[in-house]
């Protein structure tokens, strides 16, 4: 009987355990709602393939772990001509790296907003790179809003008329 | 009788080029799955097609009063000239971001650039003055 109870016990303890995890706060991308804006001189477009691993809890932030990851072959400028030179060799060199990855390693929270600290990955080089973000939380649903700051000569894109400095905005829609 | 002979050659060919646009058209967006309504629709062709042929006729009609027949062979090579520096506005155009494809859009787009300078050239014997 004794060991059915402590039986029981743990399973308690375990699933509530389990339940607490779950409710950490995973959230999950909503693939249809998110869009990865980028603009900097006059050049502008969108990406697309946004993929998301993010554990957030507005309670404990700094426990944070954000991880993104966009596929460059989904640039959009708008312009055929120019789809085809951001992908090239001297530019984000798509078929080499075909992704651009952000992995956070801190997340600070200050006032309403917070400063995801952690590795920008673009055509191969990695760079330390901070990302302010919101989150709008709606219960089971909740929005994060972005915005990187790149600096495309670091990441060794050469090519002409690449403005400099290059804005990346992003909103995703996440659920639990 | 000349204006009115203009007038039906740039009527004409506006017909015949705005016929030519939304067939290929069809074609092109249907072999390819594609969706340029916001920026180029039928609506949209058959205004350009009016609008090309009535300036071609224009410049005949004022050709015609300055220097007679013969300044037409002239004006027909610089709207031949005009029709292929016109594509380069096709080249450097911006879809709007949510247009999927735009590496399409100049197939589309540049044979229509000479659909109206053709059909007003291939009526052109049709309307000698």
């Amino acid at each position: 009987m004794k060991t059915i109870k402590l039986a029981l016990g743990a399973f308690a303890v375990l699933a509530l355990s389990a339940f607490t995890v779950v409710q950490s706060s995973d959230w999950k991308l909503n693939e249809q709602s998110y869009s990865v804006t980028f603009k900097g001189g006059d050049l502008e477009g969108t990406f697309k393939g946004l993929k998301t691993a993010i554990l957030f809890d507005e309670a404990v932030p700094e426990k944070a772990k954000i991880s993104a990851s966009i596929n460059v072959n989904t640039i959009n400028t708008g312009n055929g001509m120019k789809n085809k030179h951001a992908k090239g060799a001297d530019a984000l060199n798509a078929k080499q790296f075909p992704e651009i990855t952000f992995v956070s390693e801190s997340v600070n929270k200050k006032g309403t907003s917070y400063t995801a600290l952690g590795k920008l990955t673009m055509r191969g080089v990695t760079k330390a790179l901070s990302l302010p973000f919101t989150f709008t939380n709606k219960g089971v649903e909740g929005i994060f809003s972005g915005k990187l700051t790149v600096n495309t000569k670091e990441y060794g894109i050469t090519k002409m008329h690449v403005p400099e400095i290059i804005e990346i905005n992003i909103v995703a829609s996440v659920t639990k | 009788m000349t204006a009115k002979r203009i007038v039906l050659h740039a009527l004409i060919s506006a017909v015949l080029a705005a016929i030519a646009g939304v067939i290929y058209k069809q074609v092109y967006i249907t072999a390819f799955d594609l969706h340029f309504d916001s920026v180029l629709n039928t609506g949209g062709i058959i205004g350009a097609s009016a609008f090309a042929c009535a300036l071609m006729a224009t410049g005949y009609f004022i050709g015609y009063k300055w220097r007679g027949e013969k300044i037409f062979g002239w004006l027909n090579v610089v709207y031949s000239l005009l029709s292929f520096v016109s594509i380069l506005g096709v080249l450097a155009f911006q879809l709007p971001m949510e247009i999927d494809s735009p590496e399409l859009f100049p197939g589309l787009a540049i044979p229509m650039h000479f659909f109206p300078v053709l059909s007003f050239l291939v009526v052109s014997p049709f309307f000698k003055l």
